[in-house]
Formats: structure tokens, C-alpha cells, sequence
């Protein structure tokens, strides 16, 4: 299997005040292409910190973050930026999409940013938001409003999509209908991208190809999930 | 970055409020520097237009007598370009009850003219509103075109002049206004030009009134003895009984001094009436006698070739030429430098307006900006996560206090021109004599207006530069907002805490609330009105005061 992500002896320390504060301990981890890789556990573990790491968001405090061969953990704040440009969607738990802009406008960012983005027009169709194209965020449900956070994303057509807790804030229903659409960025592309899903939500776990499970800054386990199961047959 | 511009124009409607406020602080910055300077400068350069015109003189003299000789004398000096010279005098108007003053409707009862009385007009130019060109051999005079307007007189008008009792009849052919005459006040006591008891007059020498003249020569020691030894003879000859004063013996004749002189038949005839046969009678008394030879002339004015050796200049008539009393440049004259004081007296407020107002800009925009940045944050950090360079996020953010500030910038300078501009400089001209004149903008005018707008640009990067240094990570964590908002304030900053208490207090109020911020800049606002109410009321007043009221 073709590596996608590589964590060569990865260790993140925060600094509060005079103390230090180990928020990721020497992790070495190696992820596939074209998985959808789910991480557990329980809160403060250092979940949202190894995402931002593979995102590029920050940089280790040592360590190597090799993304598709290139080691990003060298890049200077402006070859970062382009990185996350060309390589990484987003989705966050709290939808972050611009309150100012309309639903179409959201996705249009992506035009400015990336050199070969899909329409906007294919994305928003692609979840099912065509008819809300000039609506603001703050007409739209929370479902909705993460849907377009994920046509935003996926416009991009990323190697990695990585979303922070993306069904954190929603009900099961319109949860399911997310990691629908997340499922299928994941197959679709003849299987080049991989997405990553932070959560501390275990049924998740049950529809990933793997499974890694953090606490306390450590990596505690990778399981391989040979069978994932169908979303529709998740609840919660 | 159409998107982006989009969700700026939409961000800054939503807080339009703030951004209204910096705009008008700067704007008003802009605006009083811009207007202040452009009536000062318009002052200053439609007068520098106005003596080249006209030909100012370069220095003035006052002398015992500069007569024919001395003239030409100083004419030929090194770097002297031409010379003239002037018999300056006042006279009374009489009858002057016939006239009202505009200002407060009161009949004036005294009006006096400064009257010049001159050869050529070369040096210091009259500059005709009406009438006719001045001309030495043209009887009539040249008004002051401030008196004749304030007054009602008119060209053809006769106004009549006396002159320590000496008095004349001329008729208006000329409104004039002359280049040393642009600040012209009776005394020292005067601040303001009044234009309304005081004026001047240009004249030909040949109108001196000859009377005068006379009078002086008549009431002289050296005529008052030859009056009594004529009075003498005449009794002496009474007493031979000489009647016939044709053929008075040449004894007698020969006697007396200079008699070759004299025509001393009609001496004798006028001597006991002489008062009303002044010129027959000094004429007779003196063959020879030619009222040009008693002009005294006590003024001089200067053209001088190049003005860098003015002091040359001005030392070579005082050490080469006799009898000088003084020799003063344009910076000692009073008209000149009266002219200049005023045009530069805006200097001070100029600087202290726009200062106050560039500070209170700079104060809205470091909280506006803190606010607002703190409010994006979460926006921010999703545009980072999106791949969006930092300096593009910077650029948006900057580019509102660089175009907020800009169209403050062009619009202050515009309006501040016509709006203080203008209307100062309309205001000044009633009192200056100065017939054309417009604002100008010099080039400071700009510098200023670009820093200006470069300072506010700044202090909108350094507000925003901190949540963008930030990483995305941090940006984006969702607990971090509550424990940071302190830090980002000014009042975190490190010249903070080297401010005195009641200044840290303000500026902590400043940064608490939106209504205090907003509140406070309208009291600031309230305190420029004042100021600006001031300043009408100085002027006002010296009007007021100059009409003695
Ligand atoms: N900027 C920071 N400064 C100081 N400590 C930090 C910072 N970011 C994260 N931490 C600490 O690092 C640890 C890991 O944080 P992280 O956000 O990765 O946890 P998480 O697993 O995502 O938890 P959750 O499920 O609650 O989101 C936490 O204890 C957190 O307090
Ligand atoms: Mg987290």
C-alpha cells in the first residue's frame, strides 16, 4: 500500500508560562492512501493536535511530518500555506464557513486559492446544497451549513481530507448523511484521497478501513478494519 | 480576490459605525490641515504673485530731503535698478459727515487720507480697479478702492482735502489698490484695517497744493524779518513821501541785498495784503522762485537688481548718500510683514487640529481594528486552513484603514479647501488690499495628507499583525479566544504602562465599550467646534475692536 502519511518521532510541547506541557509524545505513524482513517480518544488526548500536524496547521516541536514523500515539517510558514492550499480540506466541527458570504460564495473562495478546483456548482451538487446556492449561513440548519464546509473541501479535490470532530455538532441523521458524503470523497477519484476523521464518537470507528486510537499524547493502537460497515447501518 | 473583497465590503457595512469613525478623524485631520493651509498658503502665494506684478520696492527710505541730485545718486548705485521718490502727508476730508460708516451706520467725523504725492509710477504700481491709468500730468487723484467701496465713492466724485489748513479740490479718476498698502492701518493702536476712516490716496507732485507751500515759506524766520524790512521801507518812504514805488531813487535800491532779486514795486504794493496774494507776493519777492525748489521730499522706495545683496545695497545709500534717516527692508515694513504674520498665524492651528484629530483616528483605529480582528478570528483561521497566504489576509485587513483613509484623504483636502479655504481666505481679504487671490495647495499639503494615511495604514497593520502572526492552529482553537482577549488590547501594550493613571484609565475605557468610544470622539468633536468658534470669534473681535466699537 502506498504511504500517504509518515510521523517519524513526532513530539508536540506547549509552553504555559513557565511549565511545559507534552501535548503529543515521540509518535511515529504511517497511514494509507485513499483510507478513511478514524481517531479515538477521550478528550485533551491530542487528537486535534497529530491533525494539525498532518495538516500543516502547525509545525512539531520535533520530529519529521512527511506527507506523500515531502517532509512539511521543513516548510517555512509561506510553503505551508501553499501546501494546505494544494493538499488539505478541512472540515471543522463548528462548520467554520464565512458568515458574510453566501453558500455559493463559500465555495467560490476555493477558485482564488487552488490552480484545478472542481465547480462550484459540481460541489455544492455533490451534496446536495444546489438549490440553497444564495442562502447565508444563517439561513441554513446545521447539517447543511457543515455540507457546505465539505463542498468547500472537497472543491478543492484534496489528497487529504481532514475533519475535526465533522459530526460533533449534528444529529444522527444529518450526521450520517456527512460521513455519507465523506465516505464517498473517500472512494471516489479512483482512490487518491484519503480522509481522516477525528472523534471521540467509538461507532464511528465501525465504517473506517483503520482505526487508531490516541491517549495521552501516545499512539495506543492502529487496528486495521477489514470489514467497514455500511453507514447506514451506524446509530446513535 | 473577488470573494474576499466581497466578504471586506460586507464585514466593514456590519460595522460601519467603527469604520465611520476613523474615517472622520482622519477625514478631519485632513480636512483642517488641508483647508487651514490652503487659505495660509493662498495668502502667502497671491501676495508673492501680486508684489511681482506691481513691482513692490525692495526697501524703503525716509531722508531729511531726497532732492533731484540725491536721486539720481541713488538710482546709479551698484545693484540698484530704479529709485523714485514721494511727498507722503495726511489730509483731512472735509465735510467727511457726509459719509456713513457701513459697519456701524454712524456719520464719520473725521475721515483722513494718507496722500502720495509722486513723480513716476514704476516701483510699487498701482494696480487700477477703475478708472483711469495714472499719469503725472493728470489732475485728480487715485482712492484707495477699500474707502471708495466701504464709503460709496465713485469715480467723478470731487472730494476735498486739507492739509494742515491748506485745503484742495480733486475729483476721483482712479480706484486703486497699491502693493504697500495691502495691510494699512492708521496707528499702532489699530489691529484691523477698518477701510472705513483711514484710507489713501495717489496723487501727481503737481497737485501738492501749492498753498501749503506758501504758507510754509511765508510763516519762515528768513521771510517773516524780509516782511518787517519791506513794512520798514514802505514807511520809511511814506515819510519822504515816495508814493510812486516805480521810481524809488537808486540810492535806496542799492542798499538792499539781492535787490536784483526782487520785484520790489510789487513787494512793496502787496506787502500789507500778502495774505491773499501769496504766490504774486513770493514771487515777487523772489524773481527766481519755483515752487519745485520747496517740495521737500522725505520718502523714497527702491527697485533693487538682485535681491541677495539687498544689505550691499542698503549700506551704500546709508554711507554714500547724505542726509538718509533710515533704509528698511520689506521684513521691517509694516504692510509686508503684517501681510505675512497673518497669513502664517495658521500655522499653529493647522498643526494642533489635524495632530488631535490624527491621534483620535489613531485611537479608533487601534480599537477598532482590535475588536474587529478578535471578532474574525475564527475567519481568519479557517482562511489560513483554506491555504490563503498570510499576507493576502493581511492585505484585506490593511487595505480598510489604507482605503478608509485614502477617501478621507481626497475628500479632506477637496472639501478643507473650499469649505475653511475659501471661506478663511474671503474672510482675510476684506481686510488685506489685495485685488486677486485664490487658494493654493503646496505640496506639504500632500506630503502631510500621504503620511497621514501611511500612519493610519500602519497602525492598522500593527493592530491586526498579531492574531496573523499567530499559527493557523492557534487561530483556530476553539477555547483560546476568552483567555487572549486581554492580551490583544492596548492596554497590554508595553508604552501602557508608562502612561500616567488617568490617561491608562481613559484608554482602558476607550478599549471597554463601542457607545464610550463613540461618545467621547463626539465630545471631541464638540471641542473642535469650539475651537473652531474661537478662532471666528479672535477674528470677529479684532474686527470689533479695530472699528473702536
Ligand atoms: N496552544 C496550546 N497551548 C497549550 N496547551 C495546548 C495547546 N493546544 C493544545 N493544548 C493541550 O494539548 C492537549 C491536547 O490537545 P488536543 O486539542 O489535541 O486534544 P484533543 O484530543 O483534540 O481533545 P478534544 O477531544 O477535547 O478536542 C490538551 O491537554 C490541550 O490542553
Ligand atoms: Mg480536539
Amino acid at each position: 500500500m502506498e504511504k500517504i502519511v509518515e510521523l517519524k518521532n513526532v513530539s508536540k510541547v506547549y509552553k504555559i508560562g513557565e511549565n511545559e506541557f507534552k501535548a503529543l509524545d515521540n509518535i511515529d505513524l504511517s497511514l494509507n492512501k485513499g483510507e478513511m482513517i478514524v481517531i479515538l480518544g477521550p478528550s485533551g488526548a491530542g487528537k486535534s493536535t497529530l491533525l494539525n500536524l498532518i495538516g500543516g496547521m502547525d509545525t512539531p516541536t520535533s520530529g519529521n511530518v512527511i506527507i506523500d514523500g515531502e517532509n512539511i515539517s521543513l516548510y517555512n510558514e509561506n510553503k505551508l500555506s501553499d501546501y494546505r492550499a494544494e493538499n488539505v480540506g478541512f472540515i471543522f466541527q463548528f462548520y467554520n464557513i464565512l458568515p458574510s458570504l453566501t453558500v455559493k460564495e463559500n465555495v467560490d473562495l476555493v477558485k482564488d486559492i487552488v490552480k484545478n478546483p472542481i465547480s462550484t456548482e459540481e460541489a455544492l451538487k455533490g451534496v446536495g446544497l444546489e438549490k440553497h446556492i444564495r442562502k447565508f449561513p444563517n439561513q441554513l440548519s446545521g447539517g447543511e451549513q457543515q455540507r457546505v464546509s465539505i463542498a468547500r473541501a472537497i472543491a478543492k479535490n484534496p489528497k487529504l481530507l481532514l475533519c475535526d470532530e465533522p459530526t460533533g455538532a449534528l444529529d444522527s441523521k444529518t450526521g450520517v448523511e456527512v460521513l455519507k458524503l465523506l465516505r464517498k470523497q473517500c472512494d471516489g477519484n479512483n482512490g487518491a484521497n484519503t480522509v481522516i476523521i477525528v472523534t471521540h464518537n467509538v461507532l464511528i470507528a465501525d465504517i473506517a478501513d483503520t482505526v487508531i486510537n490516541v491517549k495521552n499524547g501516545k499512539i495506543e493502537s492502529v487496528v486495521k478494519n477489514e470489514n467497514p460497515k455500511n453507514i447506514d447501518d451506524i446509530k446513535w | 480576490m473577488g470573494t474576499l473583497n466581497k466578504k471586506i465590503l460586507r464585514d466593514i457595512w456590519k460595522n460601519k459605525a467603527q469604520f465611520i469613525t476613523i474615517f472622520l478623524m482622519t477625514f478631519l485631520a485632513i480636512f483642517a490641515f488641508a483647508g487651514i493651509h490652503g487659505y495660509m498658503d493662498g495668502m502667502t502665494y497671491s501676495s508673492r504673485v501680486y508684489y511681482e506684478n506691481q513691482n513692490l520696492q525692495d526697501l524703503w527710505i525716509t531722508s531729511k530731503n531726497i532732492t533731484d541730485e540725491k536721486l539720481e545718486e541713488i538710482k546709479k548705485l551698484d545693484n540698484v535698478k530704479n529709485a523714485e521718490r514721494m511727498i507722503t502727508i495726511n489730509a483731512n476730508v472735509i465735510d467727511s459727515e457726509r459719509f456713513i460708516n457701513p459697519l456701524n451706520n454712524e456719520k464719520i467725523s473725521d475721515l483722513v487720507l494718507e496722500c502720495n504725492f509722486i513723480e513716476t509710477n514704476e516701483i510699487n504700481k498701482m494696480y487700477l480697479i477703475e478708472g483711469e491709468e495714472f499719469s503725472k500730468d493728470k489732475k485728480g487723484l487715485w482712492l484707495d478702492y477699500y474707502i471708495a467701496k466701504n464709503l460709496g465713492i465713485k469715480v467723478g466724485d470731487d472730494l476735498e482735502l486739507s492739509i494742515e489748513g491748506s485745503s484742495f479740490k480733486e475729483k476721483v479718476v482712479g480706484l486703486i489698490e497699491v502693493p504697500d498698502h495691502v495691510y494699512f492701518i492708521k496707528d499702532d493702536t489699530a489691529i484691523f484695517p477698518t477701510h472705513s476712516d483711514y484710507g489713501f490716496v495717489y496723487l501727481s507732485i503737481d497737485e501738492f497744493p501749492s498753498n501749503y507751500i506758501y504758507d510754509k515759506i511765508l510763516k519762515s524766520d528768513e521771510m517773516k524779518d524780509a516782511i518787517d524790512n519791506l513794512k520798514e521801507l514802505k514807511n520809511k518812504l511814506k515819510d519822504y513821501g515816495i508814493t510812486d514805488y516805480n521810481s524809488i531813487p537808486s540810492m535806496i535800491t542799492n542798499s538792499i541785498d539781492g535787490i536784483d532779486k526782487i520785484d520790489l514795486t510789487k513787494a512793496l504794493e502787496l506787502v500789507d495784503d500778502y495774505d491773499n496774494n501769496k504766490q504774486e507776493f513770493i514771487e515777487a519777492m523772489d524773481k527766481d522762485f519755483n515752487i519745485k525748489d520747496s517740495y521737500i521730499y522725505p520718502y523714497g522706495i527702491v527697485d533693487v537688481e538682485n535681491v541677495n545683496k539687498i544689505d550691499d545695497v542698503k549700506k551704500d545709500i546709508k554711507d554714500k548718500i547724505e542726509d538718509i534717516v533710515t533704509v528698511t527692508a520689506r521684513e521691517d515694513n509694516i504692510s509686508y510683514s503684517g501681510y505675512q504674520r497673518e497669513a502664517e498665524e495658521g500655522e499653529t492651528y493647522s498643526g494642533v487640529f489635524s495632530g488631535l484629530f490624527v491621534f483620535i483616528a489613531i485611537l479608533s483605529v487601534v480599537t477598532t481594528m482590535n475588536r474587529f480582528v478578535k471578532k474574525e478570528r475564527t475567519q481568519i483561521g479557517t482562511l489560513k486552513a483554506l491555504g490563503i497566504k498570510k499576507y493576502k489576509i493581511t492585505w484585506m485587513y490593511v487595505s480598510y484603514g489604507l482605503f478608509i483613509a485614502i477617501i478621507a484623504g481626497i475628500l479632506g483636502i477637496i472639501l478643507g479647501n473650499i469649505a475653511i479655504g475659501n471661506t478663511f481666505l474671503e474672510m482675510e481679504m476684506e481686510y488685506y488690499e489685495i485685488p486677486y487671490y485664490h487658494i493654493t495647495t503646496i505640496p506639504l499639503v500632500y506630503y502631510v495628507t500621504i503620511s497621514i494615511i501611511g500612519v493610519i495604514t500602519f497602525v492598522t497593520y500593527l493592530s491586526c499583525r498579531k492574531v496573523l502572526k499567530e499559527p493557523a492552529a492557534e487561530v483556530l482553537r476553539i477555547e483560546r479566544p476568552k483567555v487572549k482577549v486581554r492580551k490583544n488590547g492596548i492596554t497590554t501594550k508595553k508604552f501602557f504602562n508608562n502612561l500616567s493613571l488617568s490617561t491608562k484609565w481613559n484608554l482602558r475605557d476607550i478599549g471597554r465599550s463601542k457607545a464610550r468610544t463613540l461618545m467621547a470622539i463626539v465630545r471631541n468633536c464638540r471641542l473642535y467646534n469650539a475651537c473652531s468658534y474661537c478662532i471666528w470669534n479672535v477674528r470677529f473681535n479684532k474686527r470689533i475692536y479695530g472699528l473702536g466699537i
